[in-house]
This record gives C-alpha cells, sequence and structure tokens, in this order.
C-alpha cells in the first residue's frame, strides 16, 4: 500500500512542481486551485512549526487537475513546501491513463480515488499514504449528506479550508519527525 | 500484476492474525505490560458515544511486536477502541509471521512496527496509519527518546497518552466516514 523506493522513484522523476501542475488546467480549474492557495497563506505559528523542519524530503501527490479535494489539499502542500527553506521537493502527477498502474497500486476501498499524497525520506524511502480525504472534510460531507445521522460529535470548523491546511501540516510535521529522529538517517548525517 | 498489496492479500493476512486475547496468550513474557497499558487508557464520554455509533464493518490489521515498546502503548488503544465499537473487527499478526504483510508495509526503508492497516468489510485497503502518531512524536521529540524504540512499560505522561488516543481515534473516524459515505457501499446497503 505504501509501495516501494524502487516503484515511486519513476512516477516522481515524471511529475512537476506545483506551478506546472496548475498551469496545464484548464482556465476554469485553474482559478480553483488559485483560489484555494490565495486562503492557505501559513499563519505565525505554522510558519514556526515548519521553521523546525530540518529533514529533506520528497512529496509526491496524484492528483486530478478538476478534483476539488485535490486543489484544496495541494495548494495546502504547496504553502508549506514553499515555506520550507528548499527541504521539501513537492511534485504532481495527473491521474489519467499514463497513471493508472500507479493508480491501480494506491486504489482506496477498491476506487482509483484521489488525491493520495505519498511522504517520501530524501532517498526516496516512502514513509506515509495521505489520501483521499481529510477527516474535517468527511465530516463535512457527512453532516451535509447525512443530517443528524452523520454521528460526528464536534463542531463544524469555522474555517474548512484552513482546517485542511492544518491537517496537510500536521501529517507533514509527523513525517518530519519520523525522519529526524531515524536512527537510519541520523547515523547518516550524523545528528 | 498490480503494484500493492490486494484484498485478497489482506484477507489472508487477517485470517491468519489474532484476537487481542490470542495474542496475549502467544506472548506470555510480554502479555502484563500490554495488560497494564489496556488498563491505563479511557475513552472519554464523546469519543465512546461516537465509536458505539459506527455503521460500517471494519477489519482492522495491526503489524506488530509482542517486544516492542512503541506497540505495547499503541496496540492496547486500538483495542481500547474496538472494545467501544461493536462494528471494528481487530487483529493482530506479528511482523515477522509468514502471512505477515509487512514487505508491502515498509517505513522509511524499514519494518517498522506498529503499522495498522484499516479496511473495507470486503477487505479493500482503505488507510495505512504508522508507525507512530503525531502527538506521540511530537512527545518523543520533545524527550529526546530518540534513536531506539522505548522498552515496554515506560509510561507516557497522561496528556501525551489522551492526545494519542485521540490520534487514533481520528483516524478510526475518519476511514469510518470514508466507508459511511462510500458510493459503492450505500449502493450495497441501500443507505
Amino acid at each position: 500500500m505504501l509501495l516501494t523506493k524502487d516503484i515511486l522513484a519513476p512516477w516522481f522523476d515524471k511529475a512537476v512542481p506545483f506551478d506546472a501542475f496548475v498551469a496545464g488546467a484548464e482556465t476554469m480549474h485553474q482559478s480553483t486551485w488559485q483560489d484555494r492557495y490565495g486562503l492557505l497563506e501559513l499563519d505565525a505559528a505554522q510558519l514556526e512549526t515548519v521553521g523546525r523542519f530540518e529533514r529533506s524530503m520528497r512529496i509526491l501527490c496524484l492528483s486530478g487537475r478538476w478534483c476539488g479535494d485535490c486543489a484544496l489539499q495541494g495548494a495546502a502542500f504547496a504553502r508549506v513546501a514553499e515555506a520550507a527553506n528548499g527541504l521539501i521537493d513537492l511534485r504532481f502527477l495527473e491521474r489519467d491513463d499514463d497513471t493508472a498502474e500507479l493508480a491501480v497500486g494506491a486504489m482506496i476501498n477498491a476506487g482509483t480515488r484521489v488525491p493520495v499524497t505519498w511522504l517520501m525520506a530524501e532517498d526516496g524511502a516512502p514513509a506515509a499514504r495521505m489520501g483521499d480525504r481529510t477527516l474535517s472534510r468527511y465530516r463535512s460531507m457527512a453532516r451535509k449528506m447525512l443530517g443528524d445521522d452523520a454521528n460526528v460529535h464536534c463542531a463544524p470548523p469555522t474555517d474548512p479550508v484552513r482546517a485542511v491546511g492544518l491537517e496537510v501540516l500536521d501529517e507533514i510535521e509527523r513525517v518530519q519527525w519520523l525522519l529526524r529522529l531515524s536512527p537510519r538517517l541520523r547515523q547518516l548525517h550524523g545528528d | 500484476m498490480p503494484l500493492g498489496l490486494r484484498a485478497t492479500d489482506l484477507e489472508q493476512a487477517f485470517a491468519a492474525a489474532m484476537s487481542w486475547s490470542e495474542y496475549l496468550a502467544s506472548a506470555p513474557d510480554h502479555a502484563d505490560a500490554w495488560k497494564r497499558s489496556y488498563d491505563g487508557i479511557d475513552l472519554t464520554t464523546a469519543q465512546e458515544a461516537m465509536l458505539r455509533n459506527f455503521t460500517r464493518d471494519m477489519p482492522v490489521l495491526i503489524v506488530s511486536g509482542s517486544w516492542c515498546g512503541d506497540c505495547v502503548r499503541q496496540g492496547p488503544i486500538a483495542q481500547i477502541i474496538m472494545d467501544a465499537a461493536p462494528s471494528i473487527d481487530l487483529r493482530f499478526i506479528d511482523r515477522d509471521h509468514a502471512m505477515s504483510p509487512i514487505d508491502h508495509l515498509q517505513i522509511n526503508a524499514g519494518a517498522r512496527v506498529p503499522v495498522t492497516v484499516f479496511m473495507a468489510e470486503d477487505f479493500q485497503p482503505v488507510s495505512v496509519f504508522g508507525d507512530r502518531t503525531l502527538h506521540y512524536y511530537r512527545h518523543m521529540a520533545a524527550e529526546r527518546i530518540g534513536a531506539a524504540c522505548p522498552l515496554p512499560g515506560a509510561g507516557l505522561p497522561a496528556d501525551v497518552l489522551a492526545a494519542t488516543v485521540q490520534d487514533w481515534v481520528d483516524e478510526f473516524e475518519r476511514v469510518h466516514l470514508l466507508l459511511r459515505l462510500s458510493g459503492r457501499l450505500r449502493q450495497r446497503h441501500e443507505d
């Protein structure tokens, strides 16, 4: 499910940075990505968190340019990567016929859902897979679709977009600690 | 051959795995540490209410080591959650068991445990969770425990334990909502 470094490396090589990926979208979809990006500027506390990052990492997002959740999470990943002083190499792949093999290897609940994101160590060894939607997004969907039967026991977030931004940052932070405390990488870096 | 783990692989691993009581009976030298850990965990009323109302059957497989301090701390959290949620079927499989899927679940180039696989009712893979949660990693980083798997029996501060339990509950909730809102499963269950 996490796939391997050897499987992911050629896909990462084919993938493109955030700006190039968004530029390849139809105009109506570009605005969605740009709008989400505009809403997800990191606040002071989030910048402080990112400032503590020490390990280089790769992040590969399998996305759909037409997909709202992809735009939301993708923009959040882009904001964190930009603030990380070059530590994060963030790239995107479109889920289409050319990436079908990867999408099938990343199926969730029997579907080729997007977004699916792999967070990797500096050498491409996978450390985590994230997707498709975050908890706050699923809670929002459940409230809308199921009403009183949603079984969601917390208040809606004041800002649903920034709630997803924080969930993305939390997962990147988790993997940063995983890599920072990794005996393999501590030995490699002498720290 | 599709990339990654398939439902058939997971169903076979799940069939070879053990319940909590079977797993502890298989490791008498470590069982007391697992039981002490379990006895120190409490769910909140809200967590219990949410878990009790899960409606989708959800097999969950923890790849574990009975000797592993992180497993001693986190495995009982998952068991407490299962005890509160009748729709969850939690099993443990030793990392080195012949049917263990650990080769597909390598994290940062290592066979780390615990790693947890969440599945739909028909064993379709949904999510991989591990090895440690964000709050657990923040605690480790603050304490500079660092390089090694902590020894079994060393406790967590109450606030760290509560936050780690919430990390686990959050992922169970996310996966349950994913399954509850799944078009495939809503059609099957007509709900």
